[in-house]
Formats: C-alpha cells, sequence, structure tokens
C-alpha cells in the first residue's frame, strides 16, 4: 500500500470510529503521536503533562459531538499545537478548550502537507527509498535489496530526502 | 549529525518502536531546535499506525473514567498485593513501610499522586511489572472528571501526605513516588 493509501485508509478508518463514537479507540490511534510530539517539544517532566493534556482534550472535544470538515488527524495535530503553544505561553492546559476554537483551522499549516507529498518532489528511485526508510522503517541494505541498488545509492536518496524534510521545516 | 538522529529515530518509529525523542534531542546538543522540528513535522505529515490492543484498552479504559494502572494490572492478573510485594522487594523496603506503601500505590493508581513525581526507578519497575511502556505509566493518568482545573493546579503543587489517619509517611517510600528523580 502506498503512503498515500495508507493515509486515506486511516482517514476512512477514523471517520468510522467517529460515527461510532469510539472515542476510545481513537484515542488509542493517535497515542503514540501525541506523546511523542509532546516530549519532542516541551522539555523536562512537563512533556508528559503536556501530553496528558493533550489526550484529555482530544477526548472533552470528542464528548462534544462535533462534526469535523477536514480529517480527524488534523483536528488532533492541532489540538496538540494548541496545547503545546498553550503551555508555552504560560497558560493552564489541564481544562478544556473553549467551545469558540475551531478545531479545523489551518493551524501553522499541519495537516496540509503529507510525507507522501513531500517525497513526490524526489525522483521516483530516491522517492521509493525514502518511503520504505521512513514510512516501513527498512534498514538500508534492506531497500537496497528490495529496489536492485547499491547502498550508497540508498544513502543518497535519503539524504536528498532528509533534506527536502528540512526545508519544509525551514519554511514552515 | 541531525540528519542521522532523524534518520534512525524516524525508520525506528516506522517500525512500530517508540523511540524517546528526548535521548535524541540530547545528543543533538545545539541543533536540537532543528531536530524537534524533523521530528514533529515527520510525525504531523507520516500516516499513524494502528494502535496495538494494550493501547486501545487501555484508552477504552481511561475513556470511561477507569484507572489505567488498574486495568494493567488486572490485565496481568496481578492482585494490589502482589505488585506491593514486589516492589518491597526490588527497593528492599522494611517490613514497616508496608502501609506506607500502600497507602502511596492506592494514590497512584486513584490519580492522586502526579506521575511526574514518580522516581525514575519506580517507573521503570512498574513498566516491568506491568508489562507496559514507561510512556504508559506516565501518561495514562487518571481523569479527574469531578475535580476543578483550580484543585487540580493546588493539589499538583503542594506536596502530598498519606491521607489515611494513623500512616506514618516513610522517607524510603516517598522517594519513591514523590521525588521526580
Amino acid at each position: 500500500m502506498t503512503a498515500e493509501r495508507m493515509r486515506d485508509a486511516r482517514d476512512a478508518e477514523d471517520a468510522l470510529l467517529l460515527e461510532a463514537g469510539a472515542h476510545g479507540r481513537l484515542i488509542a490511534a493517535y497515542y503514540d503521536v501525541v506523546v511523542q510530539r509532546s516530549l519532542a517539544r516541551v522539555p523536562g517532566p512537563s512533556g508528559w503533562d503536556v501530553a496528558h493534556a493533550a489526550i484529555e482534550r482530544l477526548l472533552s472535544e470528542l464528548q462534544r459531538g462535533r462534526r469535523y470538515t477536514v480529517p480527524y488527524r488534523v483536528v488532533v495535530h492541532n489540538i496538540v499545537s494548541w496545547t503545546i503553544k498553550e503551555h508555552f505561553q504560560g497558560l493552564p492546559v489541564d481544562v478544556p478548550l473553549p467551545e469558540s476554537w475551531d478545531p479545523a483551522a489551518p493551524e501553522e499549516g499541519y495537516g496540509s502537507v503529507e510525507l507522501a507529498e513531500l517525497f513526490e518532489q524526489l525522483p521516483p528511485a530516491q522517492r521509493d527509498a525514502c518511503v520504505l526508510r521512513y514510512l516501513e522503517g527498512l534498514d538500508v541494505p534492506e531497500i537496497a535489496a528490495r529496489l536492485g541498488k547499491e547502498p550508497n545509492a540508498i544513502h543518497q536518496a535519503l539524504f536528498n530526502g532528509h533534506k527536502k524534510l528540512k526545508e519544509l521545516v525551514g519554511g514552515g | 549529525m541531525v540528519a542521522q538522529l532523524f534518520d534512525d529515530w524516524a525508520a525506528r518509529y516506522a517500525r512500530g518502536e517508540r523511540p524517546d525523542p528526548r535521548e535524541y534531542l540530547e545528543r543533538a546538543g545545539e541543533r536540537q531546535g532543528e531536530l524537534a522540528g524533523l521530528i514533529e513535522r515527520y510525525l504531523v505529515s507520516a500516516p499513524r499506525s494502528a494502535p496495538d490492543p494494550e493501547t486501545v484498552e487501555l484508552a477504552e479504559a481511561w475513556a470511561r473514567g477507569e484507572s489505567p494502572l488498574v486495568a494493567l494490572r488486572v490485565r496481568r492478573g496481578l492482585t494490589r498485593d502482589a505488585v506491593l510485594d514486589e516492589l518491597s522487594e526490588r527497593f528492599k523496603l522494611d517490613p514497616a513501610a508496608r502501609p506506607a506503601l500502600r497507602e502511596r500505590y492506592h494514590e497512584l493508581e486513584a490519580g492522586l499522586i502526579e506521575p511526574r513525581a514518580l522516581s525514575r526507578r519506580l517507573t521503570a519497575a512498574l513498566a516491568d511489572l506491568l508489562r507496559t511502556s514507561e510512556d504508559a505509566v506516565r501518561t495514562w493518568r487518571p481523569r479527574r472528571l469531578e475535580v476543578s482545573p483550580a484543585f487540580r493546579a493546588s493539589a499538583a503543587s503542594q506536596p502530598m501526605k498519606p491521607s489515611s489517619p494513623g500512616i506514618a509517611p516513610n522517607p524510603d517510600v516517598d522517594d519513591l513516588f514523590l521525588s521526580g528523580e
């Protein structure tokens, strides 16, 4: 399955879970992402507090029963971004988001650019190497064997993919 | 160096491991902001993975308002006394410390102790005992739906005492549960 199809499949799965009111399952689906983002951005033990606060907010948002015009993943990332931002502003994060907050609003472009789209800008051989490395977690020798390339070529492809990602972060 | 650190972190994450980003950021030194940006961008743009059954079970218990630590313990078929026995042995606690240990562990399961206050060695021991990750021990806190935010902020900022009358605090137990180190 390509990364794009995988993303679409996850979005469809999220929509079904939302419809079914399966809040616990939705929280579970994004738990790792929330924790890793919080720990990457917030140093020290506060990272755990921010992660927990974001998870609490995800649930309180779900319990409001809103219907979203964007995929649920965008809502998740907006809530995490908002919680991290409030933490650094010294605001309390262990409270629900205000009713007036729009969970579907674009937040610093998050959710608007997919990794797969980013790699689309690379030549096919480099794109394939990046997808296998960064979306499937294969080692360089495994990727080389899968694509019938030399390991050095794979290293170069990954270097280019990393550069693209860095450009995006710099411009984001 | 940042490229190598990111490459390693992202590949491990994609394989379903959960590498602690803070360990990578520490190794990035002055360029940790750059690495944090890459990690965050990756997390935002990569398709999410399917959650494992344990995470689903924990999240569902938590969403229902149950204590995740109790859910984990029950899942492992452990009584609270069995956990206390194990902790007493691992940390060579004096038998006289048992009532204080019981009280603190009860407080932890009930969400009355902030997981950030736990010592690292206790977090590691609980993760091992409950066969889960340290992440799970630290993030899955019971919800306190009935408690106002003001109370939560106040409770989190004050040192705790055993709530049951007649139970003397024990410094070894408090070092495990409240030192944060």
